[in-house]
């Protein structure tokens, strides 16, 4: 039932059977991107910095949240806003990122584990920083804080994992062609996922 | 039966001699050869700085313990490679490369050493093992040897087949590419040999040998050329690729690249080969953050070096899944695209990608590497 109203909700912000490629000058002139891009405009000129402070100031107590960096996207047409920060455990490092879209109140934690963190760090500085780590959380618990906190604060609810890959077959977005475009996309940005990985 | 006993004693005596002999001759050869390898490995440590060929930078480990001396005063110390690099010709035809430094002690007691590469053919690789020496190839070697002077840095080499040094004749060799290069390189386990840096050539005439030419674009993502092409590997992206700028006020910074391609062997629908040209003419948009949690700030060396490497492995995934096989232009371009947005975002801590960038930044040109050590890090 929900995914009939969120299927909906993308037929009125992205035109059918119209390829984002291959004929883009009447895609940007469909009714359907322009009022996407209303509601972007809109929300990055009117309503992103007091909502990025906000967010920013919820978590300026927590070790780890406080470093929140708003890494928001709208002028590559993101759909939603984004905050990252980075975590080291066990030797592996992780970026935790908060996705909170602006089309509709719902947001994503992905974590995603960084493919070689030598590429960042030699043993020596990894070393250094475990000593100096105050944080004794796992990873899992600080984002079940993260969640908490946007759901009771401000009032988003977590978008539901399963329905994340649901593709829409006749629409098509930037990197996603036809039969590529899923509720993600939709609503979100254009990065694929595959699987959220703690 | 007298005679039979005595018959017997002679050959005890005769076997006693050979034995004994031969064992003082190779005792007399191992001392001398030990002496003339610590001789020249002391020459070799205090004069190697002076000398610029590409091949000294690539030595792991000198082999002075296998040093044979193949005549008064030469003396061949085999020798490892760094990076367990193997070394071939740009088609990847020439095999079972053996590596030598070769110390010719002249009459002031100095040396002069030359870098010896010896190839067997196939067929024959056994008419050479390891501790075979250049003087000492057997009758039936066929295969290439090449020898390198490495004051001069010049090359010259020598075909053999079934022992018989084959020289072509000067029009044969004119008509022939003007220039002859070995590469270090990794052959794969389908025994396609990718190369990487070039080790040294020879050259006719004054031609400054170039590595392959150089990657062209098919047109606009399409551009099949016929079946007779042998497919070239491309060489890897080079991290100079990309220049990524820092956003005012952002902890953010982008760098924008035009004319991302590669080349992908595919099938037609009849089944013949066909070398197809993937590209992206339009800038694609890199983004990563500046400065993380723990005060590490990636330089913009750092990305570039990231952004290579997940441009890299995301080629790599779409000739992994579609090398040799029938598909069109738009499932290799929707599968890239997928990849490289996820590797960067893998590799890359907060890493994003976009195609068809409408930032008003400057793009810089694709380019690509045959260095092995092509590093932006410390730039």
């Amino acid at each position: 039932m929900i995914d009939n109203v969120l299927k909906n909700l993308v037929y009125l912000l992205y035109p059918r059977n119209l390829s984002f490629d291959s004929e883009n000058s009447l895609y940007v002139a469909s009714e359907e991107y322009l009022r996407l891009n209303q509601i972007i405009r809109k929300f990055d000129s009117e309503v992103k910095s007091t909502f990025s402070k906000d967010i920013l100031k919820e978590f300026e107590d927590d070790y780890t949240l406080k470093h929140f960096t708003d890494n928001s996207l709208f002028n590559w047409g993101d759909r939603c806003m984004t905050f990252n920060v980075a975590i080291i455990e066990d030797g592996e490092m992780y970026t935790i990122s908060l996705l909170m879209s602006v089309v509709i109140p719902y947001y994503v934690v992905r974590c995603t584990k960084k493919k070689d963190i030598s590429l960042f760090y030699s043993e020596l500085q990894l070393a250094e920083i475990a000593k100096a780590n105050q944080e004794t959380r796992k990873i899992s618990e600080i984002i079940n804080k993260l969640q908490n906190v946007i759901e009771d604060k401000f009032l988003y609810n977590k978008f539901p994992d399963k329905m994340l890959g649901l593709v829409i077959e006749d629409v098509s977005f930037q990197e996603a062609g036809v039969g590529h475009f899923n509720l993600f996309n939709a609503f979100f940005n254009n990065l694929i996922i595959t699987r959220n990985e703690e | 039966m007298r005679k039979i006993t005595d018959l017997f004693k002679c050959l005890l005596l005769v076997i006693i001699l050979v034995i004994m002999t031969n064992c003082s001759t190779t005792e007399i050869n191992n001392d001398f050869t030990r002496q003339s390898a610590s001789e020249a490995k002391l020459w070799y440590e205090n004069h190697k700085d002076n000398y610029d060929a590409v091949i000294l930078n690539y030595i792991q480990n000198v082999e002075w313990e296998n040093a044979l001396v193949s005549s008064d005063n030469v003396l061949e110390v085999p020798f490892t490679l760094k990076y367990n690099l193997k070394i071939s010709n740009e088609k990847g035809t020439l095999h079972n490369g053996l590596n030598r430094l070769v110390f010719v002690k002249d009459s002031e007691q100095n040396f002069k050493i030359h870098y010896f590469q010896i190839f067997a053919d196939d067929e024959n690789s056994n008419s050479l093992d390891k501790k075979s020496s250049y003087y000492g190839v057997t009758d039936d070697f066929s295969g290439e040897i090449f020898k390198q002077d490495l004051k001069t840095n010049n090359v010259t080499s020598i075909k053999y087949v079934n022992g018989k040094n084959i020289q072509p004749s000067l029009t044969s060799k004119m008509r022939e590419q003007a220039y002859n290069c070995t590469f270090f390189g990794e052959f794969s386990e389908t025994g396609y040999f990718t190369p990487i840096k070039v080790v040294y050539c020879e050259s006719i005439g004054d031609e400054d040998p170039t590595i392959g030419g150089g990657v062209t674009t098919g047109g606009g993502g399409g551009g099949g050329t016929g079946g007779n092409n042998t497919p070239k590997e491309d060489a890897p992206p080079s991290c100079h690729s990309f220049d990524f700028k820092s956003l005012p006020g952002a902890n953010w910074q982008e760098a924008l690249v035009k004319n991302i391609r590669f080349k992908i062997v595919l099938l037609s629908q009849s089944g013949a080969e066909i070398i197809h040209a993937v590209s992206y003419p339009q800038p694609i948009s890199f983004g990563a953050p500046v400065i993380n949690r723990y005060n590490t700030t990636y330089s913009a060396g750092l990305a570039a070096d990231i952004a290579a490497k997940a441009v890299n492995e995301s080629m790599k995934n779409v000739v992994d899944k579609y090398g040799r096989t029938t598909v069109s232009d738009l499932v290799l371009d929707q599968y890239f695209k997928e990849r490289l947005a996820h590797n960067y975002n893998y590799y890359m801590d907060g890493g994003r990608v976009q195609f068809n960038s409408t930032s008003s930044q400057p793009a810089t040109e694709y380019k690509t590497t045959f260095l092995w050590n092509d590093d932006c890090i410390l730039d």
